[in-house]
């Protein structure tokens, strides 16, 4: 057949998909909430105010001065030792010692200026940073399923950047140019109405070419964007993959793979570059096309003797200091495009609600016994594809239940419910007799020992991640906790004992390891309910030994659920819950479901046939 | 009136050319930048990083890695804009107003340019201060951004021991300390400015007071040396002390601005630069299609210097046959298996495949003839069948489904929605263990390779799905050499050798029947897995537990 597969790339781009929505530049809304964020720092936002505009008024005086000084004492002193007479030297000490002093302030302010805006702008995105992290914490774990890490990431970094720029700089600047355009329009405006009727007239041109880079420069801002994350998903990927491509030699072509991406990217970097370098020089030209248009205008009133000379060079003065503005305006507003879209994408993930929350006068557990009902219970992770059917058992205080199936026949669900992770979508779960709608999820999580599949181990010492379980707990009781497992001495052996660091994600541990550090963190929590999702199923002997008999130690007294694959786990167990496509199928112990001869002996019986064959 | 109109079309040509060499010296930086520099530096970087040894991944987190080639490759870039560019415009301004300002005045020249060493030295100190910051920034910005990450990755965890609390504490210190350590550098950078500025404006002073007595001295005697007029002499000569000191304050911006770029270019080049530790020899022996014979000559090995996981290892495998490697958690018989595709070079002895030492061979034909499968295999975000043909990316939809089917992955695969076309998630959620590693063995298999490396392909299985494995395994291993970690005893039943490592020294060597009655780690291991009595007994005849 074809041989489709040589150009494709490393990770699937699936350009639909990939689209971000269109984000409108400058709602009004959006930049009321970001100004918002200033709030707290009212006080120093109200002082940048203040030195923007006194800085503004500043600069021209500096030069005003040195102008004053060539003219008023040096002049005068220059006079005097011309005409020879006694030199008064005092005019010029003044000035000169005036000029150096406002140097100083100048200084100062703008030592403050600077350092306040970049303040601020840090403030507002440490204080958003912390939001969005707060929100996360909230989310259910449904919105983990179906939102990628990337994106998650690219908010808290890309986006939150944009942000500050427009804080510190944007928000800022534009005052200052609205300022100036509002000051010399008046200005204008009183001087010579009818100049300044001329000036409007060209207003539609500069509206008409803005609106013919609007769109223009968004679309290509997005690509620009869009590009990158593509880049950016390709590299985080082949960091990921980096065994597989030098195990089977895929170096030259991930190479070429990325080489497309980068050379794509630069391609719409560069389409975003000339336009806005279109666009700046457009409206430079354009506002010097005016000038020009003014002062023909005005040379013809002037030789008409419809105006003096002077109101034509204050007007055309004014028309600098308000076409500068307006430049500056202009290319304010195309930064603010990526700024206005940073901060739409921040605050939709900020703004999407929870799918559900812990009811306000939820209940407090403050022990878990851990007696728990499943009452007719069915539950999907999607509303129209459910996977539990109509699930009833009642398991009393210290039992061990063993929940056995192939995979996809709900025994994780059933998990995911006891420690509500996700609702029951109808009947009822009761922990110690509380509907589990009513328990306080936090509450309940404090009085649970959780050890799933994944074994996930945080970046850090093995110290810390067993103590991730009871964060207050000394070391004393971490060693105790893994001595009372039985496998002190494995993590006592590893190079540097409790303080080996686990690498991201554990890797630096076996996964054997792993599973005894996770086994030593439920341990440490002692919890009333353990929930453990036995992945490991072929560690090597000696070490199953060793879990095995941790295992033992860990369910001592207290009400366990374990998705079982190890036959010492389901042998022990008080109850064997069997499950095919979201029903219990057969229920009883071990030895009672051997008896039935059903669907558990006929699991059974394969798994030992596979082991001694 | 005719003035007039000359005058505004004068104003008018002026502004046209004058935007016109703007936007093309705009557009050719950016594009000498963007189009140029970022892409090359970023695919010298790419490049290299799919060539390091794994030392460099093992010590590197990877938010780091994709920070250095996408944040920093841009810095370093903007160096030249920024940066050089900067300076070769600065410096002709400067020039040009030197020259004018000496043709006025010599020795008020010089007194302007009186301030130039001190705010040279002011410059270099406080680039010194800043960059140590910057450098402790970016290692807290790597923190924040790596739990943030972990906590999103690991959310189950976090929620399931009731930690929100706690990682939004956590959280909010990295944060802090970011914030406190980017405040600190915004305000050296902000006491930089404003002390470069003021003391450009001191040379403004200098120029004011010295002019002015120069002035004096001149009409006094309008014939002194020293002596400049007021008019045409100091009139002129401040607005071109006033143009020159901006342009030294923009130079010393610059400066201040450099360290940023440098601090990025460090980080690039850090991996550009970065020897290659595993590489081809240069007169490299090709090895097209290898026979699949492995040698180990008393290899000895350790990742770190002093440290070793594996000792004298000595063992020899024919072609075809099938060599499974048993031991306890940390024994080294992964590092001992990443030792033939050259992963890693021991420190002592040698690893030959065919007779030849693997350090003589050419690395790309080494690897092409080994197939691997790990314990956790690394899918990507992408169809299924440009995964199977990962190794081979030429390979014909017949080819792949073939590789597929040996692995026992067709019938799933065929079942999915898309079928070959469909795109595995993010992390591969949307299938199960099994089906994972039966993608990962047809990976390997498409590839034909003469020798197979399995390493503990069933570690992370459900036990329910492992026979699918199992069975893909046996297929898999058909007319190769054979090299896997395993547990289980029936796997052992049928290689043609054992070997037990214990703590990087190979313990026990030889087949099933001979170790199994030997005294020793073999025959304890095989003794626990066997069923109990009891069980076998009900299995047996489960009707008499009835009655």
């Amino acid at each position: 057949m074809s041989t489709v597969q040589a150009n494709s790339p490393l990770t699937h781009v699936d350009p639909a998909k990939d689209r971000e929505q269109q984000t409108r530049p400058l709602s009004l809304k959006l930049i009321t909430r970001l100004i918002g964020y200033m709030k707290p720092y009212a006080r120093y936002r109200n002082i940048l105010i203040a030195l923007v505009l006194m800085r503004s008024m500043l600069l021209p005086t500096l030069g005003l001065i040195t102008a004053a000084i060539l003219n008023g004492p040096i002049t005068s002193i220059a006079g005097q030792a011309h005409d020879g007479m006694a030199l008064n030297y005092t005019p010029l000490w003044l000035g000169i010692s005036g000029f150096a002093l406002l140097c100083i302030v100048t200084q100062v302010s703008l030592h403050f200026r600077l350092r306040i805006a970049k303040d601020l702008g840090e403030w507002v995105v440490h204080d958003l940073r912390n939001e969005l992290f707060r929100h996360l914490q909230r989310m259910p774990m449904s919105f983990y399923d179906r939102t990628k890490l990337g994106t998650i990431l690219s908010r808290a970094t890309g986006d939150i950047e944009a942000v500050r720029g427009g804080i510190e700089d944007l928000l800022f600047r534009t005052l200052l140019g609205t300022g100036q355009v509002v000051v010399a329009s008046v200005m204008m405006l009183w001087v010579d109405w009818r100049l300044f009727v001329a000036l409007l007239a060209m207003a539609p041109v500069l509206l008409s070419i803005r609106l013919y880079f609007r769109n223009r420069m968004g679309i290509a801002h997005r690509n620009t964007r869009e590009s990158f994350s593509r880049v950016t998903a390709n590299l985080a990927e082949s960091v990921s993959g980096i065994r597989e491509t030098q195990g089977f030699v895929r170096q030259r072509h991930n190479t070429s793979i990325f080489g497309d991406l980068v050379s794509e990217h630069a391609t719409y970097h560069m389409s975003v570059a000339k336009l806005s370098g279109l666009f700046g020089q457009l409206r430079e030209v354009t506002n010097q096309c005016f000038t020009a248009i003014l002062f023909l205008v005005g040379g013809y009133m002037l030789l008409q003797g419809m105006i003096d000379l002077d109101v034509l060079i204050f007007f055309l003065f004014l028309s600098g200091i308000f076409f500068t503005a307006i430049m500056i305006l202009g290319s304010l507003y195309s930064d603010s495009i990526g700024v206005m879209a940073g901060a739409e994408r921040i605050f939709n993930l900020l703004d999407t609600p929870p799918q559900w929350a812990d009811p306000p006068d939820a209940i407090q557990l403050t022990e878990v016994r851990g007696q728990v009902q499943f009452r007719n219970l069915s539950f999907g992770y999607e509303a129209q594809r459910p996977v539990l059917h109509d699930i009833t058992f009642d398991v009393q205080q210290g039992q061990t239940i063993a929940l056995v199936g192939h995979t996809g026949c709900g025994k994780s669900s059933i998990i995911n419910l006891i420690t509500k992770f996700y609702l029951p979508t109808n009947g009822q779960l009761l922990i110690d007799g509380h509907d589990i709608h009513n328990i306080d999820g936090d509450s309940l999580h404090r009085h649970m020992g959780i050890v799933l599949q994944q074994n996930f181990l945080f970046t850090g010492t093995v110290m810390d991640n067993i103590r991730f379980a009871k964060p207050n707990a000394g070391d004393r009781q971490v060693i105790e906790a893994a001595r009372k497992l039985g496998c002190l001495n494995i993590i006592e052996n590893l190079p540097n004992g409790f303080a080996t660091p686990v690498g991201e994600r554990g890797s630096n541990l076996s996964l054997g390891q792993r599973q005894l550090v996770c086994f030593t963190r439920a341990m440490l929590a002692d919890p009333g309910i353990l929930i453990l999702d036995e992945a490991t199923s072929s560690v090597d002997s000696m070490t199953e030994v060793r879990i095995q008999h941790a295992l033992e130690v860990l369910l001592q007294g207290r009400t366990s659920f374990v998705v079982a694959h190890r036959l010492s786990t389901i042998r022990d167990a008080d109850l064997v819950l069997v499950l095919n496509q979201g029903r219990i199928v057969e229920r009883g112990t071990h030895n009672q479901l051997l008896a039935i001869d059903g669907t558990y002996s006929n699991l059974y019986r394969q798994f030992i046939s596979s082991n001694e064959r | 009136m005719s003035l007039v109109i000359l005058i505004a079309v004068g104003i008018l040509l002026l502004a046209v050319t004058r935007s016109l060499l703007n936007y093309l010296s705009l557009v050719s930086t950016s594009d000498l930048i963007q189009r140029r520099l970022v892409v090359e530096l970023r695919q010298l970087a790419y490049e290299k990083l799919q060539r390091l040894s794994f030392h460099f991944f093992d010590a590197n987190e990877s938010g780091s890695i994709i920070n250095r080639l996408t944040r920093d490759v841009v810095q370093t870039s903007n160096f030249l804009s920024n940066v050089l560019l900067g300076l070769i415009n600065v410096f002709i301004t400067m020039t040009v107003y030197l020259i004018y300002m000496l043709n006025i005045h010599v020795t008020l020249t010089l007194a302007v340019m009186a301030i130039f060493p001190v705010l040279m030295v002011v410059t270099v100190v406080f680039m010194r201060l800043v960059r140590r910051d910057l450098r402790i920034f970016h290692k807290l910005n790597d923190t924040m951004i790596l739990t943030l990450s972990e906590n999103v990755q690991g959310i189950h965890v976090v929620k399931g021991f009731a930690r929100q609390q706690q990682q939004i504490n956590k959280f909010a210190r990295n944060n802090k300390a970011v914030k406190d350590r980017q405040r600190r550098i915004f305000f050296w950078m902000n006491l930089f400015n404003p002390i470069s500025g003021f003391m450009t404006q001191v040379s403004m002073i200098i120029v004011l007071a010295f002019g002015g007595y120069l002035v004096v001295l001149h009409d006094t005697d309008p014939a002194h040396s020293m002596g400049i007029t007021l008019g045409a002499g100091l009139f002129v000569f401040v607005g071109l002390a006033s143009q020159f000191a901006s342009q030294i304050q923009d130079l010393a911006a610059i400066g201040g601005r450099a360290q940023e770029h440098l601090e990025s270019a460090d980080r690039v080049f850090e991996i550009i630069d970065m020897p290659l530790d595993i590489n081809s020899p240069s007169q490299a022996v090709p090895l097209h299609k290898s026979r699949g014979a492995i040698t180990f000559e008393a290899v000895s090995f350790g990742y770190k210097t002093g440290e070793c996981v594996l000792h004298d290892i000595n063992f020899d495998v024919e072609p075809g046959q099938f060599l499974v490697l048993v031991g306890a958690t940390g024994c080294g018989k992964s590092t001992l298996l990443s030792l033939i595709p050259r992963f890693y070079d021991p420190n002592l002895g040698k690893v030959a495949v065919d007779g030849i030492d693997v350090r003589c061979l050419d690395l790309d034909h080494l690897r092409r003839n080994v197939g691997l499968v790990f314990q956790e295999s690394f899918l990507f975000s992408n169809t299924i069948a440009s995964n199977i043909a990962f190794g081979y990316p030429q390979a014909t939809q017949h080819q792949i489904e073939q590789a597929a089917k040996t692995a026992c992955a067709h019938d799933f695969i065929v079942e999915l929605p898309h079928g070959y076309d469909t795109i595995i998630g993010e992390r591969g959620v949307d299938l199960s263990g099994g089906q994972r590693q039966r993608l990962a063995i047809a990976r390997a298999m498409l590839l034909e390779p003469a020798i197979l490396i399995l390493d503990d392909p069933t570690a992370a299985i459900d036990p329910d799905t492992e026979q699918e494995i199992l069975t893909a395994m046996n297929n898999a291993m058909k007319g190769r050499t054979t090299l896997l970690v395993s547990h289980r005893v029936s796997t052992c039943r049928r290689a043609d050798c054992i070997l037990v490592l214990d703590k990087g020294k190979i313990v026990q060597q030889g087949t099933h029947d001979q170790l199994i009655d030997a005294k020793g780690y073999y025959r304890s291991v095989a003794l626990l897995q066997q069923a109990d009595k009891e069980t076998k007994r009900l299995l047996d005849q489960p009707d008499r537990l009835m009655t």
